[in-house]
């Protein structure tokens, strides 16, 4: 298909909106893995374990804060050429068709897989500029017509191109400068440089490139304009070229019977490929020398496994064949993409702080540690994409997990709502329309901290400690829930009159009392949690009730609301 | 008419010392645990945070290598008898506490296990913590002696839950001073980022040590552990730009001017009503996030019935 750029004004409004979307989602399950870890050393972990976790868990949330930071900067453009802020995203879980994307946008706890899929988000791409297509001349544009498995990085280019297309041939930036947020306006926090956000204001072409130059840089770790890769790495790149085409190709088709044995002689090809070329990497593994035993770890995947294949291959066509062959072709392909893809890109890309690599290095610790100990797991039994119900667009969609246990049912209520009233506050706070300085500050002051801080991730963590539904045979074993982020309504910017702050304090009111009535844990779950378990989640819910009483108290306070 | 004159006994007692406070940091919820995004940390083999003050050696404070001893002191001052009202006051028989004094070294204590807390700006603006209870006492040979700060003395059953932001904040809002030539001089560190470098050279000698140890006894639980902690201690006393707040705030300085005007004060075990508030104050600072600990500083005026 034919790639166009954007346009329009309306197209690069759209655009935006997927990429708020996006980054709103991705911070979503970025935060569900890191609250499925484990912290207690009755949890089957040891100290250096708890501390490895720790750790691990600390680059999540980092990199989720980061993602926020990007949705506030998506919120800055949209802001700057008069288009709506967007914080509406659909339900999870959601194929990869939906964004098409590499991979599903779902709920999984911390481990190898899910890691991957994070990388497979944050992947850089190194080619400049690559064109992201909307089709010409539509005046509602189609859904996004790209190719699959697009990065990120690829709908951000397609938005800078967006920006650069139309500054001049119409007056783009037409939104008011007052609604731009930066470091100043987010005084929790923003200042401390060592959180790892910065926010921007959006006001010219000039503003646009840098915003999207740090979403970029801090994701994939590409420079923009072209210079993607370090000049010293030419070869490196040139030979991470022809193995990216490779892989873009090793996986499809299915092997079955009809396509048997060519599918398997095809997979042969392309891994032997795949073969000389890292082989090739290897003296280019200068920078980071240790990463070069990456490669040849994955080298000692691939090798053996492609034999096996030339065997297979030989062979009359047979289901249990066929499994085999794609079983080692999945081996294949996770050496070569979870493992050696990483160590080339160490090498490449500018900044080495940047998602995909810090994704990269967890999933290389969490495998070093697998390898020691098979039975290390570093996250809590937590069931994928947990839901209080299926939604309108989640009726279709795979692997959702109904809570079914009372209690459990009732915290996450309690999560989803505050969640979406969060949102509620972050909307207003950005949009920042007909509030008083003093409004916003106080939107601010109960958005970011404490409601981020003391709610949202206590509660996630506390739902991951929580059976998903009763059971009576192994009631310790039982799969735990986690925080969903389930939306009921679309969210919006409510009329700005008094009558919202009076919505929101009864919707903080409501989330007070619910946490209140929810303070003594059930004496049923006893049989779900250590002693110690169980005591942790008294005192954390005990805790919790007298913070969400507060933020409630203090938001009526401030907003000289009746109690 | 004859006026009534007034004779008290006091104690203008000055204190200093190295105090812990094992405290989560923003923004980890102000109850973790461990510390996860923050930059104060329950080391490997460590107990969980547990954001209590300590002013004094007692189960809960966890000794780091390399790092100050807990302990807070009486460090000087005054003891003498006023008699007289308003503005006149007539100072009797001033003694210098100095060494030899009873109360020279007295122990100086935050009791009921003080913590300090915002709770991320829904207790208090954040990074203006409460210091609460505030319960302050000195044990010296001759003389111990203690009271408690309440918010609102007229009811001495307060429980800060019933205490909205509005009400607290005139009340147990700190001061806090970035960047306080006094901390800077009364800890006596005078360059951060040198003083972080030396306890970082200091450790990685230590984790030689054990890296020594490990290849001898590999499966040593207690040495890995050991590892683990310094290795974590490392990595954090690396990120030591002036700016970042590891560093910077070594030098800032909180001041907490709670008076003691409880009805009821605790003097040698005897429970007496004092005549008037307990002026005191103190500043906390150089806020060292490697140590858990910060230095104390400050006064109390004990008045008593003479």
């Amino acid at each position: 298909m034919e790639k166009t750029t954007i346009k329009s004004r309306e197209e690069l409004i759209y655009a935006l909106c997927e990429a708020a979307e996006i980054e709103h989602g991705l911070t979503c399950v970025y935060l569900f893995a890191a609250f499925s870890m484990k912290n207690m050393l009755d949890e089957g972990i040891d100290e250096i374990q708890q501390d490895k976790i720790r750790n691990w868990k600390s680059v999540i949330t980092r990199v989720a804060r980061q993602e926020m930071e990007h949705l506030g900067l998506v919120c800055n453009m949209l802001n700057a050429i008069g288009g709506p802020l967007h914080f509406n995203r659909p339900n999870f879980p959601q194929s990869k068709d939906y964004y098409q994307t590499a991979v599903d946008m779902a709920l999984s706890k911390f481990s190898l897989n899910t890691m991957a899929s994070f990388m497979a988000f944050e992947k850089p791409d190194i080619t400049p500029f690559d064109n992201y297509g909307l089709n010409l001349g539509q005046i509602v544009p189609t859904p996004i017509v790209i190719h699959n498995g697009h990065t990120v990085q690829e709908l951000y280019e397609a938005i800078l191109n967006g920006f650069i297309y139309l500054d001049g041939k119409i007056e783009l930036f037409i939104g008011d400068k007052a609604a731009q947020v930066n470091d100043d306006d987010i005084t929790v926090g923003f200042g401390n440089k060592e959180f790892g956000i910065t926010m921007v204001k959006v006001t010219n072409l000039d503003t646009a490139k840098a915003a999207i130059k740090e979403i970029i840089e801090q994701g994939e770790g590409v420079i923009l304009k072209g210079d993607a890769v370090d000049d010293d790495n030419k070869e490196l790149t040139k030979l991470y070229e022809d193995f990216d085409v490779q892989m873009n190709t090793l996986n499809v088709p299915v092997i079955a019977e009809n396509n048997w044995p060519d599918a398997v002689v095809q997979v042969i090809t392309i891994s032997k490929k795949i073969k000389v070329l890292l082989e090739r990497s290897l003296p280019y593994i200068r920078q980071y020398p240790k990463n070069q035993a990456v490669i040849n770890q994955a080298l000692s995947v691939i090798i053996p496994s492609v034999g096996e294949l030339e065997k297979i291959g030989q062979e009359k066509y047979s289901p249990d064949k066929a499994e085999k062959a794609n079983e080692l072709r999945a081996a294949i392909n996770n050496a070569a993409l979870n493992d050696a893809e990483g160590a080339i890109l160490y090498e490449i890309v500018v900044e080495k702080e940047c998602h995909y690599l810090k994704f990269w290095d967890l999933y290389q610790g969490l495998k070093n540690e697998l390898s020691k100990n098979p039975h290390f797991e570093p996250s809590r039994n937590v069931a994928d994409n947990p839901m209080l119900r299926r939604h309108e667009d989640t009726m279709n969609s795979k692997n959702v997990n109904i809570v079914e246990y009372e209690y459990t049912r009732n915290v996450l209520e309690l999560f989803n709502a505050g969640y979406e009233t969060m949102v509620d506050i972050l909307i207003i706070f950005f949009a920042n329309d007909g509030i008083t300085a003093d409004e916003r500050t106080l939107f601010m002051n109960t958005a970011f901290f404490p409601f981020m801080t003391m709610f949202i991730r206590p509660v996630g963590e506390i739902l991951t400690m929580l059976p998903i539904a009763p059971d009576k045979e192994k009631p310790m074993n039982a799969l735990r829930a986690g925080g969903s982020f389930e939306y009921y309504i679309n969210t919006a910017l409510m009329p700005r009159t008094k009558k919202e702050w009076v919505y929101l304090g009864e919707r903080l009111q409501e989330l007070a009392v619910l946490s209140k009535a929810l303070q003594v844990p059930a004496e049923d779950l006893r049989k779900y949690l250590p002693e110690s378990g169980y005591r942790f989640l008294q005192e954390q819910m005990k805790f919790l009730y007298t913070n969400v009483n507060r933020i409630w108290e203090n938001f009526s306070l401030g907003m000289n609301l009746k109690k | 008419m004859s006026t009534k004159i007034s004779t008290t006994k006091n104690y203008l007692l000055e204190f200093k010392g190295w105090a812990q406070g094992r405290i989560p940091t923003d923004p980890d919820p102000s109850n973790d645990p461990r510390g996860v995004s923050g930059y104060t940390f329950a080391l490997p083999g460590e107990p969980d945070l547990d954001r209590i003050i300590y002013f004094q050696q007692k189960d809960g404070v966890i000794q780091r290598s390399h790092c100050p001893v807990v302990a807070v002191y009486v460090s000087g001052g005054y003891e003498f008898v006023t008699q007289g009202q308003g503005g006149d006051v007539e100072f009797v028989n001033k003694t210098p506490i100095v060494d030899g004094h009873p109360l020279y070294k007295a122990k100086v204590d935050l009791l009921d296990n003080a913590t300090f807390d915002s709770r991320n700006s829904t207790l208090i603006y954040n990074g203006f913590g409460i210091v609460n209870p505030y319960t302050l006492s000195i044990e010296g040979k001759e003389l111990s002696v203690s009271r408690r700060f309440y918010a609102d003395s007229k009811n001495e059953q307060d429980n800060l839950e019933n205490y909205n932001i509005n009400t607290l904040t005139p009340y147990m809002m700190n001061t806090v001073v970035p960047n306080s030539l006094e901390a800077i001089l009364g800890t006596d560190v005078l360059d951060r980022t040198a003083f972080r470098n030396e306890r970082l050279k200091l450790l990685q000698k230590d984790l030689a040590v054990l890296r020594e140890q490990e290849i001898k006894h590999p499966n040593d639980k207690p040495v890995l552990v050991q590892i683990a902690a310094l290795e974590k201690r490392i990595a954090e006393l690396k990120m030591n730009d002036p700016v970042n707040r590891r560093t910077n705030q070594i030098g800032t300085q909180v001041l907490i001017n709670y008076p003691l005007n409880a009805t009821t004060a605790w003097v040698n075990n005897k429970k007496i009503m004092p005549p008037a508030q307990w002026p005191t104050m103190l500043w906390m600072g150089g806020w060292d996030a490697d140590a858990l600990g910060f230095s104390v500083n400050g006064f109390v005026q004990i008045i008593l019935d003479e």
